[in-house]
């Protein structure tokens, strides 16, 4: 079993949180929340480095922009794609029949 | 041991579960059938074009209350009517069909689906229940936005009383009910029996008698949207073209005489569509001048010009047959791959580029036989035909119709006298009250639109309108005298004009007594006229077209078939196979034409009925049991703003021209099923959620109980 992250020492969750942080540019960024998410019952942990805050801060902001573009695309993609076209059937997974 | 002892047990589990599978099958179909009663159905269905979709859809199981309205008095109750608190399939006669009642219908957002009774045995739905007076669906000037006058402003309306149904969008399903055949008797019984339950019970004393739809079309907003989809199919079938002259060529500078008509109509439900006035007639005229000319004491083929008979298909959807024609033997064929055999061409397609022999140039007249059968509504009396050319170029074909009157007149003598028992049907000039109305919706337009300066003639039975049948459901009888007379009169006209133009005449009493004598020779075979409009309507089994196609060999032989066109390449085209056979049996040399030693050709039989041992040559055709040789050909007919990509899809070329391309639909049906309640229905959904709950508590407390009881973990 892992260890839970009360346990874990200063320098091993900011090696997580750094991790995680940079895994999010991968096109991962549930990363992000899941950075926040995992933290948080220790973010307040005297021995913790600046650092991981720091990380945790602009994972949040992150991931909160991603959660508006990707909520104003869907908007757009759904109201839009029938009127785009050759390119909106391109975009689309699965093509809806009788609409 | 243990090898025999475990394959025994596997046998054993099989059997097992394969009786468990057969015993909820059984049980499923059982219920299934104490539930539902399938229906036979005759669907409206989605179709599109470049710009829009028209037709019926809908995008859930549809389901209603059967509920009865016979008068457009009722349909103003049924709208009215607050106690009425459930969804409705409101069964109705076809006439009953009009957009207002539609509108009326829907915006009570009580409506689920329509039922119409096209013919039927209870009294509101019999021809004597209908009113005087019935309007075409069709559109004020059907197809006309791909016609000649396109372009031309303030173009006549030859269909003033036009309701356009057929080019509304419906989001719910249409169903007709028509009493033609054993099973669709039987549909007709159970929904009829089912609404007049209804209706006894007050549509309030539950179980009411409920109707379930299926009719989810796949394509929707456009053609370009759905054929690039791979969800609609183009609207088109095979044209036939056929000529005596085995050798026409493109450059033998004979020109040639065109006789035409269409062979397919629309109507709301296309399994219903016949069109006996709106296409039936025409093609049976063209089909009778055929036979009439075929017995020419003067070969046909020897003569001055060409004869070519055309018989289009998808006309009644914007002129795709004729207009592809025309378009193929107006451009050269660039054959990019050629067939790996046979001949044609894989890509551009074509069956075979015969065609070519048909110099447009060469084209010197067209004579056109649209709906000439006198059968109007209401019924009027002995009919007139009336012969129309262009108003654009009416120089072009004043001479032609000259002609035409002159001969509907009678005056070629004592050879031309019709039958005594029947009053010869006029003939007059449609413009002859002065009014130019320009060429009524016809193919001649598609060939006047290359070359405006063909003389043309288009022979119909009305002069300012065309009948209220045009595209209706209901055009499916004809009057046994007016009709066949109108027929027979447009067939003789056509022929005999026909006939002297092939010869150099233009005048009748310009003719050499030789010719006089040899025009006598043209009679129009009253006898064929009655068959052929009894075989393309009513009965496909029928002995003219048995002798050609075997049709009574079928275990189910076919009897009323639809005339509308149907989908390219994926449905049968059982009227132009007909027309091509009838075609090529006419046209063909069989002895007429003696071979350079003053002998017949010797005709070989039994290619059909014997065909291990008869086989014909590579040049000839099996047609009637007999070999023939002839230049009749088969082709695709579309619309011409369609193109066919070298994948075999499809995809709009020019949207402009016509696009017509029909949905591809899940299975289509309707089922019949008592509905109970509300309350009660309200009912069951409380005692199974109360069920749920105790049976849930009750495994929880007896897991509980057993657990203590039998002391284990």
């Amino acid at each position: 079993m892992a260890k839970p992250i009360e346990k874990m020492g200063a320098d091993e969750i900011l090696v997580i949180s750094r991790k995680l942080f940079y895994g999010g540019f991968c096109l991962l960024p549930l990363l992000w929340v899941y950075n926040i998410l995992y933290i948080w019952p220790v973010r307040n942990r005297a021995d913790l480095s600046p650092l991981v805050r720091r990380y945790l801060l602009l994972s949040g902001i992150l991931a909160a922009m991603l959660f508006v573009y990707f909520s104003v695309w869907y908007g757009v993609f759904v109201k839009e794609r029938l009127n785009w076209g050759a390119r909106g059937d391109l975009l689309t997974v699965v093509l809806v029949k009788g609409v | 041991m243990d090898a025999t002892r475990s394959g025994t047990r596997r046998m054993l589990r099989r059997l097992v579960m394969g009786l468990a599978a057969f015993c909820t099958l059984t049980t499923a179909q059982d219920s299934y059938d104490a539930v539902y009663n399938d229906i036979g159905s005759l669907p409206c269905v989605r179709l599109l074009n470049a710009t829009g979709a028209i037709g019926c859809q809908s995008l859930n199981a549809a389901s209603g209350v059967l509920y009865r309205t016979d008068t457009l008095a009722d349909i103003q109750h049924f709208a009215s009517d607050h106690d009425l608190k459930n969804k409705y399939t409101v069964v109705m006669p076809y006439w009953l069909l009009t957009s207002s009642n539609v509108e009326t219908l829907r915006s009570t957002d009580k409506l689920s689906a329509i039922i119409a009774v096209v013919n039927g045995t209870d009294a509101a739905h019999t021809v004597a229940a209908r009113p005087a007076t019935i309007n075409s669906p069709d559109s004020k000037c059907p197809n006309c936005e791909f016609g000649l006058y396109a372009n031309t402003p303030n173009q006549y309306q030859w269909n003033p009383t036009g309701t356009d149904l057929l080019s509304q969008q419906f989001d719910f399903p249409i169903y007709a009910l028509n009493t033609m055949d054993d099973r669709n008797i039987m549909s007709y019984n159970a929904v009829i029996q089912a609404v007049n339950i209804n209706r006894f019970k007050g549509y309030s004393s539950y179980p009411l008698k409920s109707l379930q739809f299926h009719s989810f079309m796949w394509a929707a907003q456009d053609t370009g949207t759905c054929l690039r989809k791979g969800w609609c199919t183009p609207v088109g079938g095979a044209s036939v073209w056929s000529t005596p002259s085995l050798n026409i060529s493109s450059s033998d500078n004979k020109p040639i005489v065109v006789i035409s008509a269409a062979m397919d109509s629309r109507s709301l439900f296309h399994d219903l569509t016949l069109g006996v006035e709106s296409s039936i007639t025409g093609m049976v005229t063209v089909l009778a001048v055929a036979e009439a000319l075929s017995r020419s004491s003067i070969p046909l083929d020897t003569m001055q010009k060409h004869i070519l008979y055309t018989l289009f298909t998808a006309e009644a959807w914007g002129f795709s047959g004729s207009q592809r024609f025309v378009q193929d033997i107006s451009s050269p064929v660039n054959c990019i791959k050629p067939p790996a055999s046979g001949s044609g061409c894989t890509y551009p397609f074509f069956s075979d580029l015969d065609f070519q022999h048909i110099n447009p140039a060469n084209i010197d007249i067209i004579l056109e036989a649209g709906q000439v059968g006198g059968i109007t509504s209401p019924a009027g009396g002995s009919p007139t035909l009336y012969a129309h050319i262009d108003n654009l170029q009416p120089t072009a074909s004043a001479a032609l119709l000259t002609q035409i009157v002159q001969v509907g007149s009678g005056a070629l003598g004592n050879t031309t006298t019709p039958p005594a028992t029947n009053a010869a049907v006029p003939v007059q000039a449609a413009n002859g009250d002065g009014t130019q109305r320009g060429l009524p919706p016809s193919s001649a337009m598609s060939f006047l639109k290359a070359r405006a300066t063909i003389p043309t003639v288009v022979l119909t039975d009305y002069q300012k309108q065309m009948s209220s049948f045009t595209s209706q459901d209901l055009d499916d009888t004809w009057d046994p005298v007016n009709t066949v007379n109108a027929i027979q009169q447009a067939a003789s006209v056509i022929s005999k004009t026909a006939w002297m133009q092939a010869q150099g005449v233009s005048d009748a009493t310009l003719m050499t007594p030789a010719q006089q004598q040899a025009i006598g020779s043209i009679q129009v075979n009253v006898q064929l006229v009655q068959d052929l409009l009894l075989c393309l309507t009513r009965n496909y089994s029928c002995p003219l077209i048995d002798g050609y196609l075997n049709v009574t060999a079928s275990p189910s032989p076919p009897t009323r078939l639809p005339h509308y066109a149907g989908t390219l390449y994926s449905q049968s085209q059982p009227f132009s196979i007909f027309a091509w056979n009838f075609l090529a049996n006419v046209t063909s040399v069989k002895g007429v034409t003696q071979n350079a030693t003053g002998v017949p050709p010797p005709q070989v039989t039994g290619c059909s009925s014997r065909s291990e041992t008869v086989q014909c040559t590579s040049d000839q055709f099996c047609v009637g049991d007999q070999c023939i040789q002839t230049m009749t050909r088969y082709h695709d007919a579309f619309g011409v703003g369609l193109g066919m990509a070298e994948d075999n899809s499809y995809f709009i070329k020019d949207a402009s021209k016509p696009t017509w391309t029909e949905s591809t639909w899940d299975p289509v049906g309707l089922r019949l099923f008592d509905v109970t309640s509300p309350g009660s229905q309200g009912g069951e959904l409380a005692a199974g959620i109360v069920l749920t709950i105790v049976s849930i508590v009750l495994v929880v407390f007896g897991r509980r109980f057993l657990k203590k009881t039998l002391k284990v973990d």
